[in-house]
C-alpha cells in the first residue's frame, strides 16, 4: 500500500506561521550484516527561538538511537541553532521535550557535528553524497557503505515538495531524491529509512526513484502538522505532534525489541496528530510489517549460536573444497598455520643459536681447565 | 626446565635492551576560586599535561597526552596552538584582571603553522577542520576571509623554543582567525573533557557541570599546546597541553544564602583526587582584608600569603577523601591595587547602512606611563578610512590630549579576500582614559552573502 500520495489537494504552505513546521533530518547507519557499520545523521533546519520545537524533536531521536546503541560516532546531529545555551533560555544548557522538565534531552554529552550557518542545503546533499572537502574531519562524514542502513530524520518548516533550510533556503523533493540516487550509485547504503515532519511531508518522498528506502512522513499534501506541548514556564511549544507520537512509541522499545514498522504505524492516531501520516514501500523490497524498527533505530549486532564448537585448525584442509564463504575462512586458517610454524620455526632456531652458545661456553671453560 | 628458564631469561633481556624507556608524563589539577568584590564568584579550573621527548623523534609514546591533539599537530606542522571559546562580557571594573587572556566573545584560534609541501595555509585549513571536528564547533569558517598574520601583538615570544626543526616544522608562521559570533554550550564541553585522563569520573573535573557553568555571567574554555626546550641544545623538548576554564558565577542569583558550599556552587561534589594526577588542588584566593569564612570538616587548608594584598589558601586533593568547602563572604569594594590596571571597551558608532565608526576606550590605571599595543582586527565589509584614526587622551585633570601613535601598520583590506589590519603602538599617561576612533563605509553586500538571521546583524570582533 502506498500511504502518501495525495496530490488532489495540493496547497503551499504560505500561513505556516501558526502551525508547525520545522525540520531536521536524521540519518542512522545501521549495518546488521556485516556488524562493521552503525550511524546516525540527525540535522535540524531551523534557526530562531520560537523554533525551539524543532531542536527538541532532533534531540529526542538522537537521545533514542543512542539509548538504542548507536554511538556518537556514526551519528551526524545537524542543528541550526542553539537552543541550550540561547540567552533567551531560561534553563541553560538543557532543552526539554516536555513541559513536567523530567529529562534533559540536550544533557551532559552531546556532540553536534553540523551547527549553526554550517546546517545548509549544500552541506547537507554534500554530505549525504560523499562530495565533502578534503580537510572535512570524520565526524563530518557520511562514512557509510553497500552494508548500511542509514535513518534520515528531518523536521522544519516545509510545504509541498520543499523543506526550509535556516529560514533563508529550501531543499525540495527532487533534491533529495536525486541525491539518494548518487548514494545509491556509490553504493553509499544498503536501506534507508526516511522520516519526516513537517507540513505536507508526505510529498517530500513521493519523487524518490531509488530501491531500498522506506520513508514515513507526517501529514499529506494539503495538510499542516502540529506542534504538541506548550510549556508556560519557556513560553513555547516544545515538541510535534507526530514525533511525539512516535517517541512514545520508542521509548518503550529497547535492543532487543522485535516490533516492526506496522506496529509503529497503528499506533498513530489521527486525533492526537491531527494530520495524516503516511508511508511509502514502493522502493522497499522487505516487507512492512516484517522489518524491525532497530534496524534502522538500533545497533544491534546478530550473534549466530553454533551447537558445536568450530573446529579451526585440524579440519581446514578438508574444508578448501566447500562453499565460497568457508574459503575465506579456510585462508585465513593457512595463514596461521603458517604463522604457527614460522613462529616455531623462529624460536627453535634461537633455543639452538642459544644451546650452541652454551655448548661452546662449557667447551671453552672445559679446554680452559 | 633450566634450558627454559635460562631461553625465557635471554628472551627477556632482549627484550629489555630492545625497548625504549617509556616518556615521562605528568598531569596536574588545579582549581582556583576567587570571590569578586561584587559578589560573584570566579571559578578558573587548569588541567596541565606535561610529555618529554626528544625532539628529533616522532611523538608516538605516550598514556595521559591526548592522541587526538598529538596526531593533529604533527599531521599539520603546528608549533603552537591556542583556542578559546568565550561567552560574556569581562567587567574589568568589578572583577579585577582576567586570569586568561583570550576575553574576546566567541572562538579564537591563533597558532603557529609550519610550511611543507601542503603551504602554510594549507595547514591552516586543515589544522581548523580538525579543530572543528574534534571541538563540535564551526572553526571550519576560519578561511582567507578572516585569519590573518598578525604583526607584532600576538607573535607567540621565541623564548628557547625549538625553533625550526621540532616535528619537522619549518618557516612557522603565527596565524590568527576570529569568529565573534560562535556561540559556546555543552557541545563543545563534551570533547574537550574526554581529553582529561579522568574525565569528570574523579578530581576537580567531577565539578564541571555544563548546567552551572553555562549559566553564568561570563564563561571561557580553552587549550593551549606549546614546546619548550629543556636544555640550551634543545635536544630534549617539553611538550605542554593546558586545558583551562573560568566561569564567574552570581550566587545571589543562583541560590539562597550567604554560605555556600562546593556542592551548592557546581551541583557536584569532588569525591576524591585524580589518580593519574601528580598534583591536585584547590585554591582560594582573596585579599586579605576580606573575612572569609572557610569552613570544612575534613581538610585543613594552607593558607598563606601570595602578596602584599592577597592571600591563598590551599587544599591538597590527594590527601582528602572528600572535600566538603563551605564559603561565605561580606562584598567587599576592591582595593585600587588590587583592581585591573588596564581595561578596553569597544563600541560601534553611527547609525544606518552606509557608514559608521569604532571607538575604543583604553583605561590606564596606574600612576605611570604604560606603552601598548592597539590591534584590531576589521572585516573585509568594512571600509576604513585610516585618515580619520584620532586618539586623544583624557588625562586626570580633564585636560584632552592629542597622543602619537608609533610602529604604525595598516593592512588593507581586500573585497571578498583578506581583513583589514590595523596595528600601532601608544603610550598610554598616568591615570587616564585613552579614546581611538576611526571611520568606515559599509561595503555592498550580495544576497548571498548575508547571514540566515541577517536582522541581528553582523558580529565585527
Amino acid at each position: 500500500m502506498l500511504g502518501t500520495r495525495h496530490q488532489n489537494q495540493s496547497r503551499n504552505a504560505d500561513g505556516d506561521s501558526d502551525v508547525d513546521e520545522f525540520s531536521a533530518p536524521l540519518l542512522i547507519d545501521n549495518d546488521p550484516d556485516s556488524r562493521i557499520q552503525h550511524g546516525s545523521i540527525r540535522v535540524c533546519t531551523s534557526r530562531f527561538w520560537f523554533n525551539y520545537r524543532h531542536i527538541a524533536n532532533t534531540l529526542a531521536i538522537y537521545r533514542t538511537v543512542k539509548r538504542l546503541g548507536i554511538p556518537d560516532s556514526n551519528i551526524i546531529l545537524m542543528l541550526a541553532d542553539d537552543m541550550a545555551c540561547n540567552p533567551r533560555n531560561k534553563h541553560p544548557g538543557a532543552v526539554f521535550s516536555h513541559p513536567n522538565h523530567e529529562v534533559d534531552i540536550y544533557g551532559d554529552n552531546v556532540e553536534v557535528d553540523y551547527r549553526g550557518y554550517e546546517v545548509t542545503v549544500e552541506n547537507f546533499i554534500r554530505l549525504i553524497t560523499g562530495r565533502v572537502m578534503p580537510d572535512t574531519p570524520r565526524s563530518k562524514r557520511l562514512l557509510t557503505d553497500d552494508k548500511s542502513n542509514i535513518l534520515f530524520y528531518l523536521t522544519g518548516h516545509g510545504g509541498e515538495d520543499f523543506l526550509k533550510f535556516q529560514d533563508a533556503e529550501e531543499i525540495n523533493s527532487y533534491d533529495i531524491a536525486d541525491a539518494f540516487s548518487q548514494m545509491w550509485e556509490k553504493k553509499r547504503y544498503n536501506e534507508i529509512m526516511f522520516m519526516i515532519d513537517t507540513c505536507q511531508a508526505n510529498s517530500m518522498f513521493s519523487k524518490f526513484k531509488s530501491p531500498n528506502i522506506l520513508s514515513i512522513g507526517s501529514s499529506r499534501v494539503g495538510e499542516s502538522s502540529y506542534s504538541y506541548f506548550h510549556d508556560a514556564d519557556l513560553g513555547l511549544t516544545v515538541i510535534d505532534r507526530f514525533t511525539y507520537v512516535n517517541l512514545k512509541y520508542f521509548e518503550d522499545i529497547d535492543m532487543q525489541s522485535r516490533s516492526s514498522f506496522s506496529d509503529l504505524y497503528s499506533t498513530y492516531d489521527t486525533k492526537i496528530i491531527k494530520s495524516n501520516p503516511g508511508y511509502d514501500t514502493r522502493h522497499f523490497k522487505r516487507r512492512f510489517d516484517q522489518t524491525l524498527l532497530t534496524d534502522f533505530l538500533g545497533a544491534v549486532a546478530k550473534a549466530e549460536i553454533t551447537e558445536k564448537s568450530y573446529p579451526l585448525q585440524r579440519n581446514i584442509t578438508r574444508d578448501t573444497s566447500k562453499t565460497g564463504s568457508n574459503t575465506a575462512k579456510v585462508r585465513c586458517g593457512t595463514a596461521s598455520v603458517g604463522n604457527a610454524i614460522m613462529y616455531i620455526l623462529y624460536h627453535i632456531c634461537l633455543l639452538a643459536l642459544i644451546l650452541l652458545y652454551l655448548c661452546a661456553t662449557c667447551f671453552f671453560f672445559n679446554n680452559g681447565v | 626446565m633450566r634450558l627454559t628458564g635460562i631461553y625465557l631469561a635471554c628472551l627477556s633481556l632482549v627484550g629489555a635492551y630492545g625497548g625504549r624507556e617509556p616518556s615521562q608524563e605528568t598531569f596536574k589539577e588545579n582549581l582556583i576560586l576567587r570571590p569578586l568584590p561584587d559578589g560573584r564568584l570566579l571559578a578558573h579550573f587548569v588541567f596541565d599535561t606535561e610529555i618529554e621527548q626528544n625532539q628529533s623523534l616522532p611523538l608516538q609514546h605516550y598514556d595521559l597526552f591526548p592522541r587526538q591533539i598529538s596526531e593533529m599537530v604533527q599531521r599539520y606542522h603546528t608549533e603552537e596552538l591556542i583556542l578559546s571559546f568565550t561567552q560574556g562580557t569581562w567587567r574589568f571594573e568589578d572583577w579585577d584582571t582576567p586570569p586568561i587572556n583570550e576575553i574576546g566573545s566567541g572562538a579564537q584560534v591563533l597558532a603557529k603553522v609550519g610550511s611543507n609541501e601542503r603551504g602554510v595555509y594549507g595547514n591552516w585549513k586543515g589544522l581548523t577542520n580538525a579543530l572543528s571536528g574534534m571541538f563540535c564547533a564551526s572553526l571550519n569558517f576560519l578561511d582567507h576571509t578572516n585569519s590573518v598574520v598578525p604583526g607584532q601583538t600576538f607573535k607567540l615570544p621565541k623564548g628557547s623554543q625549538a625553533q625550526g626543526q621540532y616535528f619537522g616544522v619549518y618557516n612557522a608562521t603565527t596565524l590568527l582567525g576570529q569568529l565573534p559570533r560562535e556561540n559556546v554550550c555543552t557541545e563543545n564541553l563534551t570533547p574537550w573533557i574526554k581529553q582529561l585522563p579522568c574525565q569528570t569520573k574523579a578530581g576537580i573535573a567531577a565539578l564541571l557541570n555544563p548546567h552551572r557553568l553555562y549559566d553564568s555571567d561570563f564563561f571561557s574554555m580553552g587549550l593551549s599546546f606549546k614546546p619548550t626546550c629543556k636544555s640550551p641544545s634543545c635536544e630534549e623538548i617539553m611538550l605542554s597541553y593546558t586545558q583551562t576554564l573560568t566561569a564567574v558565577l552570581d550566587l545571589s542569583r543562583l541560590m539562597d544564602g550567604k554560605k555556600w558550599s562546593l556542592r551548592d556552587i557546581f551541583d557536584r561534589e569532588v569525591r576524591n583526587s585524580c589518580p593519574l594526577a601528580r598534583s591536585s588542588s584547590v585554591q582560594i584566593i582573596y585579599p586579605d582584608t576580606l573575612n572569609l569564612q572557610l569552613e570544612s570538616a575534613h581538610a585543613k587548608p594552607k593558607v598563606h600569603e601570595i602578596s602584599s594584598f592577597l592571600k591563598a589558601a590551599a587544599f591538597d586533593l590527594r590527601n582528602e577523601s572528600v572535600l566538603d568547602l563551605q564559603l561565605s563572604w561580606e562584598p567587599f569594594k576592591a582595593k585600587t591595587d588590587n583592581s585591573a590596571w588596564i581595561s578596553a571597551h569597544r563600541f560601534v558608532l553611527g547609525h544606518g547602512s552606509e557608514n559608521g565608526g569604532i571607538e575604543t576606550l583604553v583605561t590606564n590605571n596606574l600612576p605611570m606611563h604604560l606603552n601598548i599595543t592597539y590591534f584590531d582586527l576589521i572585516p573585509w565589509y568594512l571600509h576604513v578610512y585610516a585618515h580619520t584614526i584620532k586618539i586623544q587622551a583624557h588625562l586626570g585633570n580633564g585636560a584632552i590630549k592629542e597622543l602619537d601613535y608609533h610602529d604604525f601598520q595598516y593592512q588593507q583590506p581586500k573585497i571578498r579576500g583578506r581583513p583589514a589590519i590595523l596595528e600601532f603602538g601608544l603610550t598610554l599617561p598616568p591615570n587616564s582614559w585613552t579614546s581611538v576612533q576611526y571611520d568606515f563605509d559599509k561595503g555592498f553586500l550580495k544576497y548571498s552573502e548575508h547571514p540566515p538571521d541577517a536582522n541581528r546583524g553582523f558580529n565585527i570582533g
